[in-house]
């Protein structure tokens, strides 16, 4: 019975360890954190013929990784997104505020249209304006980062609450911008050398409800909750931008209205505010 | 799998009665049943249960005849109390064993509890005021091959309420007294330990490497001679990562801890030292699930556990994921017939503890971050729990005894309940104890204990613009007062009222007393109490080991019998 004993010990002590050697990662190519999600802005214009095939890239890699890809489509620049009042069609003025703005601040149309940012990296290297071709392996890349915060999005057509939570602590000057896209609006698109009437503009940008500091504190901790209500009119914000397209976009009609709530999403993301890096991204349904 | 277990024991205590009944062995049990009734309670936060009453019940049964013993638990959760875990749902027979010792060798089939050395990387235990159970069912075999020699291996699972968790442990222990195995009469006295166990878990996990045999090994160190006695364990866990799909939660990094104690004791004298380090010690019955019923082995806490109220307030939980705590005790009695220690003597008994964070945090390996938190670090790193307190007791004449304490306790009340910092704070609290006990006449005798709790916050969370005081999110409870009476009538009856006030809180709304009454008869090994009372939202521990109460308010009937 000894020796059974000492035996069996024996044996046990040395089969019974996996000690594991890094990489820990068995795939490093098709892992993903599946918390993390990420914001494609894609810059693009009713009358941009190469815009559509950007669309659908967007669309293509969104069925790949389904909800952690979150579009957005941001319609810039006069000779691209302006109406051509009168014409019959590209009636219509999706250009907003926001979308000229940005446009402005980090230079997309300057290097032509379809450009796009994946979660806006690499704006302080100049490497974060990128064709459709090449958003697919940053995305990939961008899946596979850690995450510091998540966030939670309750909203109607009144009220929005947004909770970011803290994933790890944290020490940067974040951002937090709340926005509401409208998808399934139906109006003209070049596509190639096709006129398209009915052609199906999905996450349209439609207005920024917020766009502010995340927190006053320099220090985030784990598992704190920020909590951020933010009132809106619906009608009222439309006709802001029926305002911006009548008398402050160049060239516009102040044809920019008709949203419709049914089709309307809450994007909410936070940035960093040295690197203008979007470290994480939601969005919902407006009445979710 | 309870219908499967009820089956196989119905089997099992048919053939252990036939055999009892042609034999003259012995039997011998016993029963408890907690029944409570549960009100709503809105401002204290108590919920009414669905069912009103709720009830836990047990009862043993143990048969032995000679180096034979066999045995069942039957359990009943109908439903189960409001502070034990849901899953603790039905009736049946979880536990049952058959054992028999010959030659040195005991053979236990069924469930077992065991626990190698201190239990830093095993114990298999019931704590029924925890909820927790997690004895092992499969083989255990227990050799003694030489005097001072004791080998004991095993295989099994670990109970999980109703069922068994994933993991399949098999442990070795061996134990060696070298006095008696050298065959030494020197009063020093040495015993060498050595412990391993393993668990099994298959790996399913596509992205990260999963180890499916995670090893753990101890060696121990006990050390006697005429008063003084060292004991030393250290404890090594290999990398056992969690089951997730995301990077930054797949910790491969290894986990240690040691615990060293050296204790001196005479007549009317002692004193202790003890201090321990955890390091990414929490080992699990089941990697892919969390919760204390889960927890396979054990790290003691070290501080003073508390029987009074107000002290027990805030007890310490002990965090295996990393920490490094030290107590030291120091006990002295006053001789009798002195000026001090007056005519029957005076106990003064000191102890301190504290306990605070590894530098960094625990040890963390992965594939984009491997840090280790230095071996010792005390100044400077997160306070989770200090304990300063003085405790004299003193008879003053044949009918008064007395017992006074006095404490400063610092609660990390955030961490150590799992709060997010901010949420409640770090409390410091200072307690004062009277507990007087009067014997009015033979068999009659009255206690009386009066106590204090004074509260301070020693957090400053403003910038993170909580609503109350220092910018915390929930309001402080505050100080508190507790007054108890309890009137004993020998042997049979006791009497008690207990009220604690909690007249500090910072929720006006929530100053409320807290109301207990209880009653109880005992006769010969019967026991029986009922009681009614309002009780707080709180933390129980056992040993470092806690669980969350409830609020609650009803009525409880508890009874107990052995035979």
């Amino acid at each position: 019975m000894k020796k059974y004993l000492a035996l069996l010990s024996t044996i046990l002590i040395i089969t019974s360890c996996d000690v594991e050697e890094g990489p820990f990662i068995t795939d490093f190519d098709s892992y993903v954190n599946p918390d993390k999600k990420v914001l494609i802005e894609d810059f693009t214009g009713h009358t941009c013929p190469n815009c559509p095939a950007a669309a659908r890239e967007l669309e293509a890699i969104h069925a790949i990784y389904g909800d952690q890809i979150i579009g957005m489509a941001l319609h810039v620049t006069t000779g691209f997104a302006a109406p051509h009042t009168g014409s019959g069609k590209y009636e219509y003025d999706f250009r907003t505020k926001w979308g000229t703005d940005w446009d402005n601040l980090f230079e997309i149309s300057n290097s032509g249209l379809p450009r796009g940012m994946i979660n806006r990296i690499g704006v302080n290297s100049e490497t974060h304006k990128l064709g459709k071709d090449e958003w697919a392996s940053a995305v990939a890349l961008e899946l596979k980062k850690d995450i510091d915060f998540k966030i939670h999005i309750s909203s109607d057509e009144n009220e929005v609450t947004i909770i970011s939570e803290v994933i790890s602590n944290v020490s940067s000057d974040y951002n937090l911008v709340v926005c509401l896209t409208e998808s399934q609006v139906i109006n003209w698109q070049k596509d190639g050398q096709e006129n398209i009437e009915d052609y199906e503009h999905n996450h349209v940008l439609r207005t920024v409800l917020v766009e502010e500091s995340l927190s006053s504190a320099s220090n985030l901790i784990i598992g704190q909750q920020i909590e951020k209500i933010i009132a809106f009119d619906l009608a009222v914000l439309e006709q802001a931008n029926i305002d911006y397209s009548a008398n402050t976009a160049i060239n516009g009609s102040g044809n920019a209205g008709g949203w419709n709530a049914e089709n309307i999403s809450v994007i909410a993301y936070i940035y960093d505010n040295t690197t203008k890096e979007i470290v994480q991204v939601e969005d919902a349904h407006l009445n979710n | 799998m309870i219908k499967k277990i009820s089956l196989t024991l119905t089997a099992f205590c048919i053939t252990i009665i036939g055999f009892a009944q042609n034999n003259s062995g012995e039997f011998h049990g016993d029963f408890d049943l907690s029944m409570q009734s549960y009100q709503e309670d809105k401002i204290i936060g108590a919920e009414a249960a669905d069912e009103i009453v709720l009830n836990n019940a047990y009862l043993n049964i143990n048969y032995t005849k000679g180096n034979f013993a066999a045995g069942l638990r039957y359990e009943s959760y109908l439903n189960a109390l409001a502070d034990y875990d849901p899953e603790f749902t039905g009736n049946g027979i979880p536990y049952r064993y058959a054992t028999y010792r010959i030659e040195g060798l005991e053979i236990t089939v069924g469930n077992y509890y065991e626990q190698l050395g201190g239990g830093l990387i095993f114990r298999s235990y019931e704590e029924k005021g925890l909820g927790i159970d997690n004895a092992m069912d499969g083989v255990r075999l227990k050799y003694s091959p030489l005097k001072g020699m004791n080998i004991k291996t095993f295989i099994g699972e670990s109970r999980t309420h109703f069922t068994y968790s994933d993991g399949i442990f098999r442990g070795f222990d061996g134990e060696f007294n070298l006095n008696e195995l050298l065959d030494t009469e020197n009063k020093t006295r040495v015993i060498l330990g050595s412990s391993f166990v393993s668990r099994y878990q298959k790996r399913e996990n596509l992205v990260f490497k999963l180890p499916q045999n995670v090893g753990a090994y101890a060696g121990r160190l006990n050390i006697i001679r005429n008063g003084w006695n060292y004991y030393g364990e250290y404890a090594y866990k290999i990398n056992d990562p969690s089951n997730v799909l995301v990077a930054s939660k797949m910790n491969y990094a290894s986990g240690n801890a040691f615990t060293q104690s050296i204790t001196f004791s005479k007549r009317g004298f002692g004193f202790s030292a003890e201090m321990h380090r955890t390091d990414n010690m929490i080992f699990k019955s089941d990697r892919d699930k969390d919760g204390k019923a889960y927890l396979i082995n054990y790290i003691p806490t070290l501080s003073k556990p508390h029987a009074y109220s107000l002290l027990a307030l805030y007890p310490c939980a002990t965090q295996a994921n990393g920490e490094f705590g030290m107590q030291f005790d120091l006990f002295y009695k006053l001789k009798k017939k002195t000026i001090l220690g007056g005519k029957y003597g005076t106990k003064i008994a000191f102890n301190y503890s504290r306990i605070n964070g590894l530098n960094g945090g625990s040890s963390f390996l992965n594939d984009n971050t491997n840090y280790t938190p230095m071996l010792i670090s005390i100044k400077g790193e997160g306070l989770y729990f200090q304990d300063i307190n003085l405790e004299v007791n003193k008879k003053i004449n044949k009918r008064i005894k007395t017992n006074f304490v006095i404490a400063n306790q610092t609660y990390n009340k955030d961490l150590l309940e799992g709060h997010v910092p901010g949420d409640y704070g770090v409390l410091n609290s200072t307690i004062l104890i009277a507990d007087v006990s009067y014997k009015i006449k033979k068999g009659h005798s009255i206690r009386v204990e009066l106590q204090k709790l004074n509260s301070v916050q020693l957090e400053d969370y403003s910038e993170h613009g909580g609503g109350y005081a220092n910018g915390m999110e929930y309001a402080a409870e505050g100080d508190w007062t507790m007054g108890l009476i309890e009137y004993t009538i020998s042997p049979h009856w006791f009497f008690v009222v207990q009220d604690m006030y909690n007249w500090g809180n910072e929720n006006l709304e929530k100053k409320l007393h807290y109301v207990n009454l209880n009653a109880g008869f005992i006769k010969g090994s019967n026991r029986f109490s009922i009681g009614y009372g309002k009780k707080r939202e709180g933390i129980f521990c056992v040993g470092g080991v806690c669980k969350l109460v409830p609020s609650s308010n009803g009525f409880s009937l508890n009874i107990s019998s052995s035979f």
